[in-house]
C-alpha cells in the first residue's frame, strides 16, 4: 500500500496538454514524496519524458536523493530503457529489467532520437548538435517517413533542432535535453521532437529587457512570432521554427514558468484563430518545446 | 575570387553536410577574411555552397552578414555573390536579412548566382523598384544613369539616388561615377 511518501502518478503521459497533469502534482514531489508509482501509465511521449525527467533532476538538485521509480510496466520500461532515460542519472529504478527483455537497437532505432544532453556551454554544445543533427539525417528516412515528400523537410528540421538547442546554451543558464520520435495512435501517425531544459525561463530572460508584453504567454508568443532577443538587439531562432512550422503545417507547444503557448497550423484555415494562450498554469522552472507534425 | 565553402570547411574540420551555430560560423569569417585580405578593390567574392545543405541564422549573421558588411567598407570595397545555396539556406538567410533591415534600419542584400525561390537572383528585402534596376543590370551587364532613368521612367535624381542606394548595398557595381555593372 502506498504511503505519504509515495505518489501513484496519473496515467497522463499521452502528451503535452496531459501532462499538465503531472505538473500539477510536482509540488508534492518535491515536497517530500520519494517514490513515485508508475503501475498506472500506459504510454509515454516523448514530450512527457523530458518532462519527467527534468522533474526528476529538479528533485534531486533540491534534495541532494534521487527520486524512486517503482512498478514501472514492462512495456514503459523497455521504451524508457531504449530512449537512454534511465542512463541520465536522475532516477533510481527499482526492479532492473531482465537482458532478455531489452528492445533491440534495431528497427526501432530508425524511428527515434533517443534523450541526448545539450549542455550549457557553447563549445560541448556546438559538437551535440553537430551529432543530433548528423544522426537525425541518417534515420530522417524512417522517422519522416510519413511526411518525407522531398528531401526540403528534413532540411527544415535541422534548422529547427540547430535553432532550438542553441536557445539552450545562449539563454537557459541551464543544460537540457532533447528526444525525437514517430509513433501511432490508432490511425494518426505522429512524429515528435522535444527539447526542454529548467533553465531561468522566458520571461526571466526578459527581465532586463524593454519588450512590451500583457501576459507571460503573449511574452512567450513574441518569442514566436517575432525577432526579439533577451540577449542581442533582435533574434531570429524561435521566429525562424515558427516559420518553418507553418510551413509544414505542424503543432509548436512551448511553455516556459507558467504559462504557454500553442500554435496549431495543422487545423488552420483562413481566416480562423491558431494561437492560444494558457497562462496562471502551475510553474515548472524552464522552456519545454514540444514540435509534432501529424499525418 | 572563389571560395569553395565545403572545401573550405573540411580543411576547418567542421561538420557536414550542415553549417551550424555561432561558432562555427565565427571560424567560418575568420578563414574567409584572410583569404579576402588579398580581394583587389572592387573584386567580386563568390562563394560557392555546393555540398552544403543548412545554414542557419547564427550561422548566416556570424559569417554571411558580417561580409557584406566588411564589402561595404570604403577604404576596400569589394563584392559578393553567393552560387549554389540549397532552398533551407536561401530561406534562413533571407529571414536574417529580412530582420537585420527592420532592426537596424539598413537594407542587406545579397546577389546570386543561381535564381532563387523569389523568382530573383538576389537575397533580400529590396522594394519593386531596386528589384527592377537590379534585374535589368543583370540582362544588360552594364548600363548608364541615362539608360537607368529610361527603363525607370522616373527623374533622373531619383533614379540616381536609387542606383547609389544600390551600390552602398553592394548590390550593383560603379565604375567612375557614372556606369553601372552587374556584381
Amino acid at each position: 500500500m502506498a504511503d505519504n511518501a509515495t505518489l501513484i502518478v496519473p496515467n497522463r503521459f499521452k502528451d503535452q496538454y496531459d501532462f499538465e497533469y503531472v505538473i500539477d502534482l510536482q509540488d508534492r514531489v518535491l515536497g517530500g514524496a520519494r517514490d513515485l508509482d508508475c503501475s498506472r501509465i500506459t504510454f509515454i511521449e516523448p514530450y512527457s519524458m523530458l518532462s519527467l525527467l527534468l522533474l526528476g533532476r529538479n528533485y534531486l538538485r533540491k534534495s541532494g536523493n534521487k527520486l524512486r521509480l517503482w512498478n514501472i510496466p514492462l512495456n514503459i520500461h523497455q521504451y524508457l530503457h531504449r530512449m537512454d532515460f534511465l542512463k541520465m542519472g536522475v532516477f533510481e529504478i527499482t526492479g532492473a529489467l531482465n537482458e532478455k527483455m531489452l528492445l533491440k537497437r534495431s528497427s526501432f532505432s530508425n524511428r527515434v532520437i533517443e534523450i541526448t544532453e545539450i549542455p550549457n556551454k557553447e563549445r560541448e554544445s556546438v559538437k551535440v548538435i553537430a551529432t543530433v543533427a548528423s544522426v537525425f539525417r541518417k534515420r530522417a528516412q524512417h522517422i519522416l517517413k510519413h511526411w518525407l515528400s522531398s528531401d526540403r523537410i528534413i532540411d527544415y528540421f535541422v534548422t529547427v533542432i540547430s535553432e532550438i538547442c542553441q536557445n539552450i546554451y545562449e539563454h537557459s543558464l541551464d543544460s537540457g535535453y532533447l528526444a525525437m520520435q514517430t509513433y501511432s495512435v490508432g490511425r494518426q501517425n505522429i512524429v515528435r521532437l522535444s527539447i526542454a531544459d529548467s533553465g531561468i525561463g522566458i520571461v526571466k530572460s526578459f527581465e532586463n529587457n524593454t519588450v512590451a508584453y500583457d501576459s507571460h504567454a503573449h511574452l512567450i508568443e513574441l518569442a514566436i512570432t517575432t525577432p526579439i532577443s533577451s540577449k542581442r538587439e533582435f533574434g531570429y531562432g524561435l521566429c525562424q521554427v515558427n516559420s518553418i512550422v507553418e510551413k509544414l503545417k505542424g503543432n509548436i507547444f512551448l511553455r516556459s514558468g507558467d504559462a504557454s503557448v500553442s500554435t496549431l497550423y495543422h487545423k488552420k484555415t483562413q481566416g480562423s484563430s491558431f494561437l492560444f494562450h494558457k497562462n496562471d498554469l502551475s510553474n515548472f522552472d524552464g522552456t519545454q518545446i514540444s514540435i509534432t507534425l501529424t499525418g | 575570387m572563389i571560395i569553395l565553402i565545403k572545401s573550405k570547411a573540411e580543411k576547418l574540420k567542421l561538420k557536414m553536410p550542415d553549417l551550424l551555430t555561432r561558432p562555427v560560423g565565427r571560424v567560418m569569417y575568420e578563414s574567409i577574411s584572410d583569404s579576402v585580405a588579398d580581394i583587389h578593390n572592387g573584386e567580386t567574392l563568390v562563394l560557392d555552397f555546393g555540398g552544403i545543405k543548412v545554414i542557419d541564422s547564427s550561422f548566416i549573421d556570424e559569417m554571411i552578414v558580417r561580409l557584406i558588411l566588411d564589402s561595404q567598407s570604403s577604404e576596400r570595397p569589394f563584392y559578393m555573390k553567393l552560387k549554389n545555396l540549397s532552398e533551407i539556406a536561401e530561406l534562413n538567410i533571407d529571414l536574417v536579412f529580412r530582420s537585420y533591415s527592420n532592426y537596424k534600419n539598413k537594407k542587406i542584400v545579397v546577389i546570386t548566382e543561381n535564381i532563387c525561390h523569389n523568382n530573383a537572383f538576389f537575397i533580400g528585402p529590396l522594394s519593386d523598384q531596386e528589384r527592377d534596376i537590379v534585374e535589368f543590370l543583370r540582362v544588360n551587364k552594364s548600363i548608364t544613369l541615362d539608360d537607368a532613368v529610361d527603363f525607370a521612367k522616373r527623374p533622373g535624381e531619383k533614379v540616381r539616388k536609387l542606383l547609389e542606394d544600390l551600390h552602398a548595398m553592394r548590390a550593383i557595381k560603379k565604375q567612375d561615377g557614372a556606369v553601372f555593372f552587374a556584381v
